[in-house]
């Protein structure tokens, strides 16, 4: 396995916090969706929440979670190449999550991300992201 | 126009902002935390109910009466990230979870957004306008124990 280079690093990292930023802004579904790729699989159900398959499925999921939220948080940390086979870049990353229903408690979570990225047109975008409970809920 | 900020201006104004919080963390000298901002620099804290500073002496003194009351600071960054960049403004955001305690007893936890404008003066790259706005609820206790900053 090749160590991935530092510019496409660098640009998965960005990818991340862009999709952190569009999360927890609220504002619209599409800036999250724009940051996959058409045929995306977001799987969260190692977390009780949905597994999604491509745009359509990710554009409803998040679009009803910010008509649901009065306020979210996600910090990203310790991000790390997992692996790089000259086409597709794996990386890892700690998460320290925080919603606020409109109704219901605040919920809190420490999770992993991991997100398979490729190049399509001039931008990176996830193909692949799964997300992993760290602390128990 | 934007364009991207290139890359040593986002790495100085990444440090003025950890610059910011290990002066206001350490709870020491109010000079160290006005250092990081221009002469007529502006901070806007009242999206989250507090004071809106223009001018370094204003926030010489809102800052002065919260260095009195606290006890301990911790403002932790993460997810930066720079916002516009037209060659000579760099407007950049990060996340930021805060945490204080005061001489009472009362703690309070936060979890908002930074936005510091910043410019190249002499040099040296400051804030000229600092905006704090908020991505969780904020507790009751924030406007306990700044009730008088």
């Amino acid at each position: 396995m090749a160590q991935m280079p530092p510019e496409i690093a660098t640009a998965i990292h960005r990818l991340m916090v862009d999709y952190v930023y569009a999360v927890d802004d609220m504002a619209d579904a599409n800036a999250v969706a724009d940051l996959f790729t058409p045929d995306a699989v977001i799987d969260f159900s190692a977390s009780g929440f949905p597994k999604m398959e491509g745009r359509d499925e990710i554009f409803a999921f998040y679009d009803g979670l910010f008509a649901s939220m009065a306020g979210q948080f996600h910090d990203v940390g310790n991000f790390r190449p997992a692996a790089w086979d000259g086409e597709i870049a794996v990386a890892d990353a700690y998460v320290i999550g925080m919603g606020q229903p409109k109704d219901g408690a605040r919920i809190s979570v420490q999770v992993r991300y991991r997100w398979e990225c490729v190049q399509s047109d001039d931008a990176w975008r996830c193909r692949r992201f799964s997300l992993t409970p760290m602390m128990p809920n | 126009m934007t364009s991207e900020m290139p890359a040593n201006v986002r790495a100085a104004v990444e440090k003025l902002m950890i610059d910011y919080c290990y002066a206001v963390d350490d709870l020491n000298d109010v000079e160290d935390l006005l250092a990081v901002f221009t002469e007529d620099a502006t901070a806007d804290f009242t999206a989250i109910g507090l004071p809106l500073m223009e001018g370094k002496q204003a926030i010489r003194e809102f800052f002065t009466g919260v260095f009195a009351r606290m006890t301990h600071h911790f403002h932790f960054i993460g997810n930066f990230r720079p916002a516009s960049w037209d060659g000579t403004e760099a407007v950049v955001d990060a996340y930021v979870i805060g945490m204080g305690a005061d001489s009472t007893g009362n703690t309070v936890e936060v979890q908002v957004r930074y936005r510091m404008m910043c410019c190249e003066v002499d040099g040296r790259w400051l804030a000229h306008e600092y905006r704090i706005t908020p991505m969780m609820p904020l507790p009751g206790s924030l406007d306990e124990i700044h009730a008088d900053g």
